[in-house]
């Protein structure tokens, strides 16, 4: 699954953005993110939680 | 109603809690919005109530009536984050039955044994859940005799385990209780005699501070194990604590484990608890993929973030899933503007931006972009 940064206006300005859906097998996961593209010399972002909700579409 | 509930919220001081009670007759809709209007006034009047869900509205706590709910079998039923367990000593074999009056009654026959009052105590805590075990009196004024029995022998089991059970114990596992309050740095368990383990384990997961020791606060005199002294390893889950084969006490035994600092466990989704958290607090560490989380300020709480700067850098969390199905992963970061390397000003308009690599600046290639692996490694 990739999913794009959009700038939150700082590195200290946190929100929320969805980045798609996983499938979870019951039992111990491990949950990995790394970028993917990154310009030289560029931040990536300033990573502060991830969620797992249950999806709620179809 | 309406007149007596505005009196009762007006002219007593503050109030703590509203405990409604037995709509019987009154689940009509209309009746239901009548609640709704007098629950409305009273959370005006007194904002800083406590009110429970028996009005046929979402209350601050629920009040399951004769089970603890989270020992009760078939599937995870939805419950407000407090609940008061309502629970009484009498069993429904008087006068009633089936049902287990909550006042004196005569021909009762049968009372909850001091086993099951005890293993309410020991299931519920002042966070999570209260245990409401009423005891009737006689016309007199009087403790019954069968309700004093189970009422010593709850109080004597108090005695032994009464401290850790004053700790929060939600569940994050079928296999025990884990708790430990924000503040506390003791993390306690929970096995009833029940559940038991029979490999003689037992893990705490998701627990990533340093335990120091676990013990036993009741002591078997038959015990393989010194109850002072529990062997403590960690593996990839979590905490595993090493235990006798026997259960020390035969209602429920505590177990009380010293870790350093305060707990940090990742929590893990459940029928109760669908969502799941990973905060930089649990990330799982390997100092070859990942840079330390750097502490930040913010809102006014101390807060961890980890900063994703290098094409190598990566974060990994391991956690537990119990209700397995499909998540939607929701992101929580902060990024700047991403960076441009040349700028330029064309005579004919406004600013451009022109990156070194010479494309235009709203290519999508020169944005930023992360990705989940559907294999991840350690």
């Amino acid at each position: 699954m990739k999913s794009k940064v959009e700038p939150t206006g700082g590195t200290t300005r946190f929100a929320d953005h969805v980045a798609g859906t996983i499938e979870l097998p019951a039992g111990t996961n491990l949950l990995q993110i790394r970028p993917a593209k990154l310009p030289p010399k560029d931040s990536l972002m300033s990573l502060r939680q991830v969620t797992l909700r249950p999806a709620t579409g179809q | 109603m309406t007149a007596q509930a505005r009196e009762l919220c007006t002219g007593y001081g503050p109030l703590a809690c509203w405990w409604w009670d037995m709509p019987v007759g009154h689940e009509d809709e209309a009746s239901r919005l009548k609640f709704a209007a007098v629950d409305a006034m009273i959370r005006r009047l007194q904002p800083y109530i406590l009110m429970n869900n028996r009005a046929g509205l979402p209350g601050d706590f629920d009040t399951p009536e004769q089970y603890i709910p989270a020992d009760r079998p078939g599937p995870p039923r939805r419950l407000a984050q407090q609940w008061e367990a309502c629970v009484t000593l009498t069993t429904g074999h008087g006068s009633f039955p089936p049902t287990a009056w909550w006042g004196y009654d005569k021909n009762e026959t049968e009372y909850k044994t001091p086993s099951f009052a005890s293993a309410c105590s020991s299931t519920s805590s002042p966070r999570a859940a209260t245990c409401c075990s009423t005891s009737a009196r006689t016309p007199d004024g009087r403790i019954g005799e069968p309700e004093l029995r189970v009422l010593k022998a709850m109080g004597e089991w108090l005695d032994v385990n009464g401290k850790p059970s004053t700790a929060p114990p939600p569940a994050p596992s079928g296999t025990c209780r884990s708790s430990a309050g924000r503040r506390s740095k003791a993390t306690c368990c929970i096995c009833t005699s029940s559940n038991w383990p029979s490999n003689r384990r037992i893990v705490l997961p998701g627990l990533m501070n340093q335990v120091r020791g676990a013990k036993l606060l009741a002591r078997s005199q038959n015990s393989d194990a010194n109850p002072d002294s529990l062997s403590v390893s960690r593996d990839e889950i979590g905490v595993v604590v090493q235990l006798p084969a026997k259960a020390p006490d035969a209602v429920a035994s505590v177990i009380a484990c010293n870790s350093t600092a305060r707990r940090a466990s990742s929590r893990t989704p459940s029928g109760n608890r669908p969502m799941t958290a990973l905060s930089c607090r649990h990330l799982r560490r390997n100092p070859r993929q990942t840079r330390p989380a750097g502490p930040i300020r913010g809102g006014g709480r101390r807060r961890l973030r980890h900063q994703l700067d290098g094409a190598n850098d990566r974060v990994c969390w391991q956690f537990e899933v119990a209700k397995p199905g499909r998540y939607d992963v929701i992101v929580n970061y902060g990024a700047d503007r991403p960076r441009r390397a040349v700028s330029s000003r064309s005579p004919a308009g406004p600013a451009t931006v022109t990156p070194k690599t010479g494309r235009p600046a709203d290519d999508t290639s020169i944005g930023r972009s992360f990705e989940l692996p559907a294999n991840p490694q350690l």
